[in-house]
């Protein structure tokens, strides 16, 4: 499957892209033709069943640490921000601030010597 | 087993533990960062950070009320620094295609240790970039020859490395440990 993809001329985004501006009644036609993506899509939901409930005993364990002290949204976060103002940023704005505060890249990092008996992978 | 996370992955994590202890929504791709960390911890798989997200985190230290999840999260994760042929092979990633900072976190998988430099190389890299995952997928054969090429001329323990699963956290499903 994801050799064949590569042997589209376009890419899975482009596909995306165009998905998403088409009409709803071009996409029943497509889910029509295409009846997989429904099976795909109900795999997905199932997927994040399991993981919202997960997280559901995470959000416990962490509610347990911070006691009655919870997180407001006008706590000081990066740049100025509060955590609320940093959550309604976009995405991508929110991964340019990531970048920005991370001073250093992997290449800037010396090369280390492993154990002569390191284990490989 | 290792698992790297890429700097999208952690930030997802860290993100989704912010909204959980802020009592807010979290989205889907935070609801499966969060569930692999802890799905992964559980399983004592052992994860690992990218030098940059490490750098980030401690950027936000001083700020007191952050301090419980940005601990939680550096005491349950390691960082993964570059070894010996790292650059070499991050070059060779390159000429596939791969832009500069995934050939970089490609190559690291493999030419990557903790600074108890026990080990070398991880098993799975972690993160939601479809199209680096499928790239990789695209280009394993070919990568694999490079690498075995490679290995011919390297001595031990770093003839023994070999290349990491690229995989988005929701299709992790099994996890194991004592790889």
């Amino acid at each position: 499957m994801q050799t064949n993809v590569f042997t589209l001329p376009v890419s899975l985004e482009q596909v995306a892209a165009l998905i998403k501006r088409m009409h709803s009644q071009d996409r029943q036609k497509l889910l029509a033709m295409v009846p997989e993506l429904a099976l795909d899509a109900i795999k997905h939901k199932d997927l994040l069943d399991d993981a919202v409930q997960i997280v559901e005993k995470f959000k416990q364990e962490l509610i347990e640490e911070f006691g009655d002290q919870t997180l407001s949204p006008d706590e000081p976060f990066l740049g100025g921000l509060t955590l609320g103002q940093y959550f309604e940023l976009a995405e991508v704005e929110r991964a340019k601030l990531w970048d920005q505060f991370s001073t250093i890249t992997i290449s800037d990092q010396e090369e280390i010597e492993v154990n002569s008996d390191a284990l490989s992978a | 087993m290792r698992c790297l996370l890429d700097k999208v992955t952690a930030r997802y994590t860290l993100e989704g533990m912010l909204r959980l202890a802020e009592g807010r929504k979290t989205t889907d791709a935070e609801v499966f960062s969060l569930s692999f960390y802890r799905r992964a911890l559980l399983n004592r798989i052992d994860l690992y950070i990218l030098p940059q997200t490490q750098s980030f985190l401690k950027r936000l230290e001083h700020l007191s009320r952050y301090v419980i999840l940005i601990q939680r999260f550096l005491t349950t994760t390691q960082v993964l620094y570059p070894t010996r042929y790292f650059k070499r092979w991050t070059r060779r990633v390159h000429e596939y295609g791969f832009s500069k900072e995934d050939s970089e976190v490609l190559a690291l998988a493999t030419f990557g240790s903790s600074l108890d430099r026990d080990f070398i190389g991880i098993h799975t890299v972690v993160t939601f970039d479809q199209s680096m995952i499928n790239l990789w997928n695209a280009k394993q054969a070919e990568i694999y020859k490079r690498l075995m090429n490679m290995r011919h001329n390297l001595n031990p323990p770093y003839c023994n490395v070999s290349l990491p699963i690229v995989q988005n956290p929701q299709h992790i499903v099994n996890l194991k440990d004592g790889d």
